[in-house]
């Protein structure tokens, strides 16, 4: 499976800024004094991938102020998936990475999902890991699986507790539950596991569809047993009445051609006048109607034109914010006079006098800007889209009505032909005429029973939805069913050779540890249970971490992509000699498989490691030389 | 964010025009001189003014493709069509001092070499291409704008050395645009 590697963190704000060492594969540490970094370095890492970090924001009580009082700051990632280099990028205070490859940009991806996104960035990562993401259903919940959530077994950070996983970010109580946990395990471990709540999540929603479709039908019975409750008919019934009733309309319609036949004097030309006047009126009508229908073309001409442009705007907008990426020319320091750039103190115009920073008026736009204007674009686009579908709707609306207004000009004007060359005769107006109402009679009484057959008709189909849907079922059951059994033996062997690793790390670290284990929830059991000192929790944590790694590198088939950030775990009491031999594992691990390469990145207090991993120290934080640098000392 | 500085933000994004962003036509005026071998003193783009006039047909295949109509099918120029013409030359006349900038920052950032020309009292200009990231030149992205100049080529195979008085009656006089000289 796919292998993640963070080669550099960049920080970049108009105050301060920090940019890593080039990160390299296997052991990197970055080591400082209290207080100097360590931390920020790693939640800028979980930021730029997509976490949560409260800290950065303004309305937390506990904020990281220099960042917060920070402005048009970001964290850039370089990082490669299987050696192929990325870029994500993320501002401060948004929730949109932006992901580049090494020539163009990818695409800007948001990390929440709503009803309009189709992908976020988790899809676009797991994607890349080759992890299949799927919907877990709990308790009536559900809730699907996202990188960060499978982060809490990568990012060993300062927990406070006794838990293994890091702390989740959402408030969603689906997100934390025993069953989410175990499935996070399960995937990053399990061979199978992915495709195996896949196919479970497909189950859930054939259920849940199955379940809808029979809630449906329900009232749709209901529905029609009120306004049909004497005639509760089938189909074959209903169409026996229409084939009676048709065949009594005929004869009436026969009826009333003979009765026209013996003909009546005088009312004939004000039939006629009638005649001619209804047609007239209709006449006038479609003419209004074609009207309509020209004029709505034109709108939606003019709309597809306009979509057109907007779309060519925001390929432009692209190229634009390339260009701006690229040759960094322009930006809102750059003199609108001669293009130089500008050495402008802060709070003040470039003509010298004073101004708030915030009204100062820039001629030139920044990436965020331009990244705000593009999805403004995208967002008028699917506008004008929804303009075109409109329009289109209404032209069918009035095209309807434009045929039916026609059909019924046919009808009269062939009425009016057939008046015309009978006006000589005489006909029984009167018995006509109830002749007349019978027929209207029965062809309202046919037009009911057609609504009772189309509403037959529609209840069969539904019948017919639901047998499928049950078939459907059966087989997906059998498919999950299998797939269980299959993760669950797959599993068996992994958790033997993890039960066995993290037995071993445990009793090398931890000096009263005779047994280990996992439990049913892989979760730790330690001496069956019994209390060990509370030092022995970073242990207890780490080696955990350490085991996942050690599996990934010892078969290739799993998930867990190689890589881990351990945030100085230097906490709860350890000595510095125990947490030494913790630290030492490290490489114990990494060399366990030289030929397949994995990167951890330790951040840790100066010296707090075994010396001979002095080599792996890339960057050295002190209280003189803190990770984030003032821009004006940089200058 | 106050409220105010929230519309100062909104009013900046507002006023924002594709057509007349620096990097649009810088962009545009690199990949014109690069796809016409602009590259040394020896093949100068003539009179540099002229690309004011050929950025909207760079960018957008529609308005090159009315040309085309013209020029290889000989079909007459429409109503709507001469409109069209009319409104990219006034357009090009608007912000041909705009450009001008654009060009002296190019220079000062050495892009490219401008020269004057002391027959037409034009500026000839080419690029410099040692001093641009081949990762801009070779992208993907521009390809529609470097497909549009070899239609441009085609259709005005001088179009290199043409003035911009050559240029104007060929392309816009001939539409049936009115054009007066700066």
């Amino acid at each position: 499976m796919a292998r993640l590697a963070i080669r550099c963190l960049v920080y970049s704000g108009d105050k301060f800024i920090f940019k890593s060492p080039y990160l390299n594969d296997g052991l990197v540490i970055i080591e400082g004094q209290n207080g100097t970094g360590k931390s920020t370095f790693s939640d800028l890492l979980y930021f730029g991938i997509g976490g949560d970090v409260s800290f950065f924001k303004k309305s937390s009580r506990e904020k990281h102020k220099e960042i917060t009082n920070d402005t048009n700051n970001f964290v850039e990632l370089s990082i490669e998936i299987d050696d192929v280099p990325f870029k994500l990028k993320r501002f401060i205070g948004s929730n949109d990475i932006s992901v580049f490859s090494a020539d163009c940009m990818i695409g800007i991806f948001p990390i929440f999902r709503s009803k309009e996104t189709k992908d976020i960035f988790s899809d676009w990562i797991l994607e890349k890991l080759n992890i299949k993401s799927f919907e877990l259903y709990a308790k009536g919940e559900k809730g699907k699986i996202n990188f960060t959530d499978l982060y809490r077994l990568i990012y060993h950070d300062q927990s406070k507790g006794t838990e293994i996983y890091k702390d989740h970010d959402g408030n969603g109580y689906i997100s934390d539950s025993i069953e989410f946990r175990k499935a996070i395990f399960e995937v990053l471990v399990g061979k199978l596991y992915s495709d195996f709540y896949s196919e479970n999540s497909k189950l859930k929603q054939l259920i849940k569809r199955l379940d809808l479709t029979k809630e449906s039908v329900e009232i749709f019975n209901n529905a029609i047993s009120r306004i049909y409750q004497s005639e509760d008919w089938n189909i074959a019934k209903i169409d026996e009445e229409l084939k009676l009733n048709h065949d009594q309309l005929h004869k009436l319609i026969v009826k009333k051609d003979v009765l026209r036949n013996q003909g009546v004097p005088k009312s004939g030309q004000v039939v006629l006048e009638n005649l001619r006047s209804e047609l007239n009126s209709l006449q006038i009508k479609m003419m209004n109607e074609k009207e309509k229908i020209n004029s709505t073309y034109i709108e939606m001409r003019e709309l597809q034109e306009l979509k057109r442009t907007v779309i060519l705007e925001v390929i432009q907008i692209k190229k634009i914010i390339f260009s701006h990426e690229t040759l960094g020319l322009f930006s809102p320091d750059t003199c609108p006079v001669c293009l130089n750039h500008i050495k402008r103190e802060k709070g003040c115009c470039i003509c010298g006098s004073n101004v708030q920073e915030e009204k100062y008026q820039h001629f030139f736009y920044d990436v965020k800007q331009y990244n705000s204007i593009l999805k403004s674009k995208q967002r008028n686009v699917e506008t004008i889209s929804d303009g075109i579908k409109n329009c289109d709707s209404e032209i069918n609306a009035l095209k309807s009505t434009f045929e039916r207004l026609e059909e019924e000009s046919k009808r009269l004007e062939d009425k009016l032909t057939e008046r015309v060359f009978d006006k000589t005769s005489f006909t029984d107006l009167s018995s006509i005429s109830e002749v007349d109402n019978l027929i209207f009679e029965l062809k309202l009484k046919i037009h009911n029973l057609e609504k009772q057959l189309s509403l037959e008709n529609e209840r069969q189909k539904h019948e017919d939805e639901i047998s499928n849907y049950e078939d459907e079922l059966r087989s997906q059951r059998v498919i999950v069913e299998k797939l269980q059994i299959k993760a669950k033996e797959d599993i068996q062997s992994t958790l033997e050779k993890f039960g066995d690793k993290y037995s071993e790390l445990l009793k090398d670290t931890i000096k009263n540890c005779r047994r280990a284990r996992l439990s049913d929830d892989y979760m730790p059991v330690i001496n069956n249970g019994d209390y060990i000192e509370a030092s022995a929790i970073v242990p207890k944590r780490m080696m955990y971490f350490l085991t996942l790694l050690y599996l990934s590198l010892i078969d290739s088939q799993i998930n867990f992509p190689k890589f881990l950030l351990i945030d100085t775990p230097d906490n709860a009491g350890i000595d510095d000699d125990s947490l030494k031999k913790s630290i030492a594992k490290i490489t114990e691990i990494i060399e366990i498989n030289p030929s397949v390469k994995s990167q951890v990145i330790l951040t840790t207090g100066i010296n707090i490691y075994p010396a001979e991993m002095k080599e792996h120290v890339v960057l050295r934080l002190t209280h003189s030389s803190r990770l984030l640098k003032e821009v004006n000392s940089q200058q | 964010m106050n409220n105010e500085t929230i519309q100062e933000k909104v009013r900046k994004e507002l006023m924002f025009i594709t057509k007349e962003d620096h990097y649009f036509l810088t962009y545009n005026l690199i990949f014109l001189l690069l796809g016409l071998d602009c590259i040394s003193q020896k093949k100068p783009f003539k009179d540099i003014k002229k690309i004011t006039y050929l950025v909207d047909f760079i960018a957008d295949y529609y308005f090159l493709s009315l040309l085309e109509n013209i020029y290889t099918l000989n079909l007459k120029v429409t109503d709507i069509e001469k409109n069209i013409f009319s409104r990219i030359y006034s357009r090009g006349q608007n912000r041909t001092i705009f450009f001008m900038k654009i060009i002296y920052a190019l220079e000062k950032k050495q892009f490219i070499t401008l020269e004057s020309d002391n027959g037409s009292l034009g500026i000839n200009a080419w690029l410099n291409l040692h001093m641009l990231p081949s990762s801009f030149l070779d992208a993907d992205i521009f390809l529609a704008e470097k497909q549009n100049i070899k239609i441009l080529k085609i259709l005005f195979p001088r179009i290199r050395t043409l003035s911009l008085s050559s240029l104007q009656n060929k392309v816009f006089q001939k539409c049936g645009v009115l054009t007066w000289q700066d």
